[in-house]
């Protein structure tokens, strides 16, 4: 008995170490000693999400250019208390540099300063601090001018219809869906014969941004557009419409995740705003640089932002821009 | 390379058989040898990075919140129960106590302790709460806790109206938040201080006696003339005692609410308790334990990150350590039964 609790542990034991080692093995892969070559580590706001799948694609290929390595370490969950930790395992390795999607305002203030007072370098991704004073550069999407867009392109595609348009949006409090509301809210002012009837929250479920859908068509029969500031809403919206078989509501959504794209080739979303976070990745990437090699840099970018419809879905204008997690051919 | 100093290793920390030491330790023996491996090993592959003082205080700060609710199951679970609730009474006690000092200030020392009872109030609330369904309307505790898992949570949102509070009393961050004494954070030392005086009532007091009478036969227990519901209601509402601590001691940590940020953690704290050797059919388990079993995932955290694996590789071995620890505790059940 006693031989087999110990060989139980031995086990556990081997495991780790090799599992350990192999890791240890992939770290030190490249990157050490070159001059010229830094490393970079990049935590995104959290894993399996294409979005920031295209931001290290971005980041990747601002690296290439100079032979740095970049090691991603995405947190569980879009999570301070997911963040934090990872955030704290990867200053003790001490890259040159980090580049970060803060996930809250606050609380990832404290520890990235640890990393800048032990002479890390900072730059913040996407999201960004409440005081970003500590980050050398914040690159992140314009979403006010992406709500612009969406407006103006929902004008477009209405053509002179006249009739209400509903915004679905996330949760109240998230700053950037707000502003994409913001921004859509202003663009749509200018054309009288839509009539804006404000925001519903879906709270970022399927479900609830379906029924907020359903009873705004049984509601207002002139409903004639949506505009989805995430992908759960629009997923719910179109399930909604699909239900009903309505063809006379135009839908503009946000977001070329790789489902967003489908609906725009199964023609049930008329157009999605795309960010573009491939280009957050490439300016993030490259004023770490420059901030490593005492080179200018520009404190505060932001990106702009395209629109995919059926037409142009297939220009590699576009589909440089689709969310995903196999970079393109540079 | 390191294969062979690892396995000399394991079983020379252990074949001890003295009295002291098997009362102290009880059945995390083992466990803690395993932690002593890993520590090993990541410190032979990167001392530079993981074995300084710094990163050994960060997996101490992030291993905290845990320690303290852990603390609080290890009594929950050696008397033969379960507590899901713990993350959302977390949360919930957050928000009560930022709701309350933005009431009274939002700064100043004054505001900072109402917070601080306030959230033990509230989550020693919801663990008295927990109890009573248990022992009064006999709810199954895993089905209780359930319950209150969603609602502590689904109340926390509409309180907060589903944004994360962020306003709190820069004494209480600059204190139990960020600062230190002698070196070591606040938050680790409320934490260890939890888990030094849990262990000595759970392994010294009359309390911590009953606690294992009920979890090993609740019906001799009874025979015995304890008062049964009420020992088990307040176990319970000292586990949610302990999670209105680690909701302050959160608070303070992060700055914010955290809404969203403790989904997870009653599958955590179970998984620690029993890494830790405590039986989840009761009666079985000690402190030392609780303490390792809640390292060991805080430091996979870590050090897999500084080895360069994808943090990912913490779930599975986890996963992988907790069978390996339940299966320890079968072996050793099988070979008292046979004796």
């Amino acid at each position: 008995m006693r031989m087999l609790r110990w060989s139980a542990t031995a086990a556990a034991a081997l495991l780790l170490t090799s599992l350990a080692a192999c890791g240890a093995d992939s770290g030190n892969g490249g990157g050490d000693g070159k001059t010229g070559a830094f490393k970079i580590a990049l935590i995104p706001g959290v894993a399996n999400d294409a979005y920031y799948g295209s931001v290290a694609c971005g980041v990747q290929a601002a690296a290439k250019a100079t032979g740095s390595t970049v090691d991603v370490q995405a947190p569980k969950t879009f999570s301070p208390t997911d963040q934090i930790p990872i955030l704290q395992a990867v200053i003790a390795k001490k890259p040159d540099v980090i580049i970060i999607a803060p996930t809250d305002s606050k609380a990832l203030y404290a520890p990235l300063k640890q990393a800048t007072t032990q002479g890390i370098k900072v730059v913040l991704v996407d999201t960004t601090l409440e005081d970003p004073s500590i980050a050398e550069a914040e690159v992140s999407s314009d979403n006010i001018e992406a709500g612009k867009t969406a407006a103006a392109k929902l004008i477009e595609l209405l053509g002179g219809k006249s009739g209400s348009v509903l915004t679905v949006n996330l949760s109240a409090g998230v700053t950037t869906t707000d502003d994409r509301f913001k921004g859509f809210a202003e663009g749509l002012k200018a054309t009288p014969a839509l009539k804006d009837l404000g925001q519903q929250y879906s709270n970022n479920s399927v479900q609830t941004a379906s029924s907020i859908v359903s009873s705004t068509v049984a509601a207002h029969p002139d409903l004639v557009g949506i505009f989805s500031t995430a992908a759960f809403n629009t997923e719910g919206a179109v399930a909604a419409l699909r239900a009903r078989k309505d063809n006379n509501v135009t839908i503009v959504g946000f977001d070329a995740n790789p489902p967003g794209v489908k609906q725009i080739q199964d023609g049930e979303v008329a157009a999605q705003v795309v960010l573009k976070p491939y280009d957050e990745g490439v300016s993030a990437g490259e004023q770490a640089i420059n901030a490593l090699t005492g080179k200018p840099v520009t404190k505060k970018i932001s990106t702009g932002a395209v629109v995919a419809t059926k037409d142009n879905l297939n220009s590699p204008e576009v589909q440089k821009y689709l969310y995903s997690f196999t970079c393109p051919a540079a | 390379m390191t294969t062979t100093g690892t396995t000399t290793e394991a079983p020379a920390g252990s074949p001890v058989r003295g009295r002291g030491r098997r009362l102290l330790l009880g059945s995390a023996t083992d466990i803690t040898a395993i932690l002593l491996v890993i520590v090993v090993i990541f410190g032979a592959l990167n001392p530079g990075a993981f074995l300084t003082s710094a990163n050994l205080i960060n997996v101490l700060i992030n291993a905290s919140l845990l320690i303290v609710m852990a603390a609080g199951a290890t009594f929950v679970l050696v008397a033969g129960g379960v507590d899901l609730s713990v993350g959302s009474v977390l949360v919930f006690s957050g928000v009560i106590a930022g709701k309350v000092m933005v009431a009274m200030g939002p700064h100043g020392w004054a505001a900072s302790i109402a917070g601080i009872a306030v959230s033990l109030f509230a989550g020693a609330l919801w663990g008295a709460i927990n109890g009573i369904v248990i022992t009064k309307l006999r709810v199954p505790p895993l089905i209780a806790t359930l319950g209150s898992f969603g609602a502590a949570q689904g109340l926390a949102q509409i309180v907060a109206d589903g944004n994360d509070l962020k306003d709190i009393p820069n004494e209480l961050i600059d204190t139990l938040g960020v600062g230190r004494l002698l070196g070591l954070p606040w938050l680790v030392i409320v934490a260890l201080l939890v888990a030094l005086a849990g262990g000595g009532v759970l392994a010294f007091t009359r309390y911590g006696r009953r606690t294992y009478a009920i979890g090993s036969n609740l019906e001799a227990a009874r025979r015995a003339g304890i008062n049964v519901d009420r020992h088990l209601i307040s176990v319970y509402a000292l586990a949610g005692l302990l999670s209105g601590l680690a909701g302050i001691m959160s608070y303070a940590e992060f700055g914010s609410t955290t809404l969203s940020g403790h989904s997870t953690d009653n599958l955590a704290v179970i998984a620690a308790v029993v890494i830790g050797g405590t039986s989840l059919f009761g009666g079985i388990g000690t402190m030392w334990g609780t303490l390792v079993g809640t390292m060991i995932p805080a430091v996979l955290a870590n050090g897999l990150v500084i080895v360069g694996l994808n943090s990912f590789w913490r779930d599975f071995t986890v996963g992988v350590v907790l069978v390996v620890a339940v299966y320890l505790d079968q072996l050793r059940r099988r070979s008292r039964t046979k004796r």
